[in-house]
């Protein structure tokens, strides 16, 4: 009887640990407390980086992605399983973060210090990397922003190009087209290509 | 592969693009495949897209920071705690109605049976402030809005002005006394727009106004005398600006 039932609070963090996504926001839904703060734990570096690498301000991308969550905390509900819990939570990032750039619009950019925005998750990452690595985030920052959206999920996050235009609510061949284009700009500010 | 110079008329760069991205109509792609395959300088326009794909693949995870990660938990947090408290007032109303507190008089049973007295003769009770106007009998209806439970969402947009632009939200009415502000307000992100007396529910009340993380919604909570600095809170709603 008693000894059956998980021991203590742990058992219901390690339950909560191992849930599927779908299981946790439903379990938020159904008024479990912990279930979106671990959907957060599991997501937020992935969210984080699409947020700055596509607003390029880590204030817009603090911004930009406590509103997301915010929203995505409240609306649950309405998430009825088209696609996964992951891509529902970027789709909400991403467009958090074009509203944000459209406000900004006007405003002067803020210049980005490289080094200090882009720390890699992992410390032990080589110098030399690191520089490629600041080289591929600085030119990334001068595409367009429509165009550094969908490289960021596509080829820096890896997301399928049908989720990706899912999330930024356009057609499959724009998403591809603007990564093709993109990666041209890329390698010419990259310094792969001479000047065509 | 032949050294011939690339022709003006060969893909430009956005076609070479197209071509790996599998963007091109199949006779466009059999032309440019053959062209580069006789192109050194368009092989080599290939694989620098190529080497740029793999660059991006392989740029290295970026972690929130720390600072960040405290700033979102607290921002859940606070919003969690908007919807706890709402469900807590909900199930003290329900309690309330059940043991008829909010009515002058209770009586619990020994064997756990509650007689449940009736509501409406609503005398000053223990739970209840004595402070003047409170429960809207002796006072006249005035030019309060009168609300209650489902008129509330649909009052905010009427009550609170501005919000264009850079224009700060306000609201129509009189000011209250704001002693009540901090104990009602929500961690630290909301920002108080205003207090306004309303009648709830056919009782004098004082509603005040927040902005949320949405800027198309305020929440509106309702207090029983914001006069009081830990006043009763009757309800939690959001609506519309
Ligand atoms: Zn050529």
């Amino acid at each position: 009887m008693a000894a059956s039932r998980p021991a203590g609070a742990g058992g219901t963090s390690s339950a909560l640990g191992t849930a599927s996504d779908d299981a946790l926001l439903a379990a938020h839904v159904n008024g479990n407390s912990d279930a979106f703060n671990e959907l957060v734990r599991r997501h937020r570096d992935r969210l984080w980086a699409v947020a700055l690498r596509t607003t390029r301000n880590p204030e817009d991308a603090a911004d930009a992605v406590q509103e997301a969550l915010i929203s995505a905390f409240r609306n649950a509900g309405s998430f009825r399983g088209q696609s996964a819990v992951t891509t529902w939570l970027h789709r909400i990032v991403v467009n958090a973060c074009l509203d944000l750039a459209r406000r900004r619009a006007a405003r002067p950019s803020v210049a980005l210090r490289e080094e200090e925005s882009f720390q890699p998750a992992d410390p032990r990452d080589r110098i030399a990397e690191r520089e490629l690595g600041i080289a591929v985030e600085e030119a990334l920052g001068r595409l367009p922003i429509d165009q550094r959206a969908a490289i960021v999920l596509v080829d820096v996050q890896g997301f399928p190009v049908a989720d990706a235009a899912e999330a930024l609510g356009v057609p499959i061949g724009t998403i591809k087209s603007r990564c093709a284009r993109g990666r041209a700009r890329l390698a010419c500010s990259l310094g792969h290509l001479r000047d065509r | 592969m032949s050294t011939a110079p690339h022709p003006a008329s060969g893909p430009d760069l956005d076609v070479l693009a197209d071509l790996s991205a599998d963007l091109l109509v199949p006779a466009d792609e059999r032309a440019a495949r053959a062209h580069v395959e006789a192109c050194a300088e368009c092989s080599t326009v290939l694989q620098a897209l190529d080497r740029t794909g793999s660059q991006l693949r392989w740029l290295p995870p970026i972690a929130m920071p720390p600072d960040v990660v405290t700033r979102i938990d607290a921002a859940l947090a606070s919003e969690a705690s908007v919807v706890s408290i709402d469900q807590r007032r909900r199930r003290r109303v329900r309690r309330q109605q059940l043991l008829g507190i909010a009515a002058a008089g209770v009586i619990v049973l020994g064997g756990g049976g509650v007689l449940v007295s009736q509501l409406g003769h609503d005398t000053s009770g223990a739970d209840v402030s004595a402070g003047a106007g409170n429960d809207g009998e002796e006072s006249a209806p005035s030019e309060r809005p009168d609300l209650d439970e489902d008129s509330l969402p649909g009052a905010v947009r009427g009550l609170v002005n501005g919000g264009e632009g850079d224009e700060p939200l306000e609201l129509e009415g009189t000011p209250a006394p704001q002693d009540c502000v901090a104990s009602v307000q929500v961690g630290g992100v909301d920002e108080l727009i205003g207090v306004i007396e309303i009648r709830y529910g056919g009782r004098d009340r004082d509603a005040v106004f927040f902005t949320t993380s949405d800027p198309a919604l305020a929440r509106v909570i309702v207090v029983d005398d914001c006069s009081r600095q830990d006043p009763e809170i009757e309800a939690i709603d959001e609506g519309q600006i």
